[in-house]
């Protein structure tokens, strides 16, 4: 078991990845845009930070994307955060799916990447207040 | 206290075709199970995919677990058979009907059924995830990015089967494939990313081997590919720095 110290660096290195990968995301939303790359970017970007949240909150991580959904929920009904994106996460994912068999879906067709981008940003944030709390405590 | 035992996928299927037709009640739809546990070939990190066809829209209900859903009109579906998009051609071809209605039928029977995918659109397919590979390995993201090389390389082993007129298979057969057809590195490169370690060098190498396949395979198509992102990235970069300097002036 990871001491609290390296917990939390690991969880400043994934929010490190996630800040990257929201803001090559974030790029991808504007004219021209490029659907694919904005949404796997923000997928990407959530799971990093959802992870983060979980070794800051001494939960266990897990690779398996679903896991991931799971453990979102958890840290909201434990009460370590506030923001469920387990929906999201699910809907991403599919759309995600949807461009690795080819030319991208109707799921992707049907989301709104500025609203996508600006949600993702707030999640960040919320998860950088958790870990700067238990930094803190 | 114990945690319940996992579902089977038999339950998972279930439980989630009832909701569908629950919340879709009179709506002519199909479910067909794609994938490689279609083709009995699924391994521990497979997810287990669905296809929902319907004449339109349907009222999505959530997934859950490994279930992965894809939905789509009978008129999209059946424009990407037309457009040789393989999938589509995947599926006529190994799905299993789950809850089979008109619509499939129709489809099976339909000319464009048989219709031979066009291999050079998986150049572009290929292209996108090896760039998206490529940026998250420089983000130090090692997980995503060889999932995202795992696409790239499956897109690249589905050109070069569908371009020797073999019809791919899941995944998992693709990597027999391959070594049936003279590419054992393509087929270690799979195994490799599917089971091995992930490590950078190890992502590194298989991106440039990649690359290269795709420039052989259709240089004119890949590089079209890649310059049009790079061009652009290039304007999103000049219309950024002329809003910043436009916000300075005033």
């Amino acid at each position: 078991m990871a001491s609290k110290k390296e917990r939390l660096r690991d969880a400043r290195e994934r929010l490190k990845r996630a800040r990257e990968q929201w803001d090559r995301a974030s790029v991808a939303s504007w004219e021209p845009v490029e659907a694919a790359e904005c949404v796997t970017g923000c997928f990407y970007a959530l799971e990093n930070a959802v992870i983060a949240a979980a070794l800051a909150g001494g939960l266990k991580g897990t690779k398996k994307h679903w896991e991931k959904e799971e453990l979102a929920k958890q840290l909201v009904s434990e009460g370590k955060l506030k923001t469920d994106i387990s929906d999201r996460l699910n809907e991403l994912n599919s759309a995600r799916k949807d461009v690795q068999y080819g030319a991208p879906g109707e799921s992707l067709a049907e989301i709104d990447l500025e609203e996508l981008v600006s949600e993702v940003e707030s999640f960040l944030d919320e998860v950088d207040d958790l870990v700067e709390d238990i930094e803190g405590a | 206290m114990t945690s319940p035992a996992p579902r089977t996928h038999t339950q998972l299927i279930d439980e989630f075709t009832a909701a569908l037709e629950a919340s879709n009640s009179n709506v002519p739809l199909s479910v067909i199970l794609i994938g490689s546990a279609a083709r009995n070939a699924a391994t521990a990190e497979s997810d287990l995919d669905l296809l929902v066809l319907s004449q339109d829209g349907l009222k999505i209900v959530p997934t859950p677990g490994p279930l992965h859903v894809q939905t789509m009109t009978v008129t999209k579906f059946r424009e990407r058979l037309q457009n040789g998009d393989d999938f589509a051609a995947w599926c006529v071809r190994f799905g299993i009907p789950i809850v089979r209605s008109a619509l499939w039928d129709e489809l099976l029977g339909s000319p464009e059924a048989s219709e031979w995918p066009d291999w050079r659109q998986k150049i572009e397919h290929a292209a996108r995830r090896l760039l998206l590979a490529s940026s998250l390995r420089e983000s130090g993201d090692l997980d995503a990015s060889a999932e995202e090389l795992t696409y790239a390389v499956t897109h690249v082993a589905r050109a070069i089967l569908l371009m020797s007129k073999v019809f791919p298979l899941s995944r998992p057969e693709i990597i027999t494939q391959l070594k049936e057809l003279g590419y054992p590195k393509l087929s270690e490169a799979l195994v490799e990313l599917s089971f091995g370690d992930r490590t950078d060098r190890g992502i590194k190498r298989t991106i440039v081997y990649v690359k290269k396949l795709l420039v052989h395979l259709d240089r004119d198509r890949f590089k079209a590919y890649v310059n049009g992102r790079r061009d652009a990235r290039r304007r999103k970069k000049e219309a950024s720095k002329k809003d910043l300097s436009a916000t300075r002036v005033s």
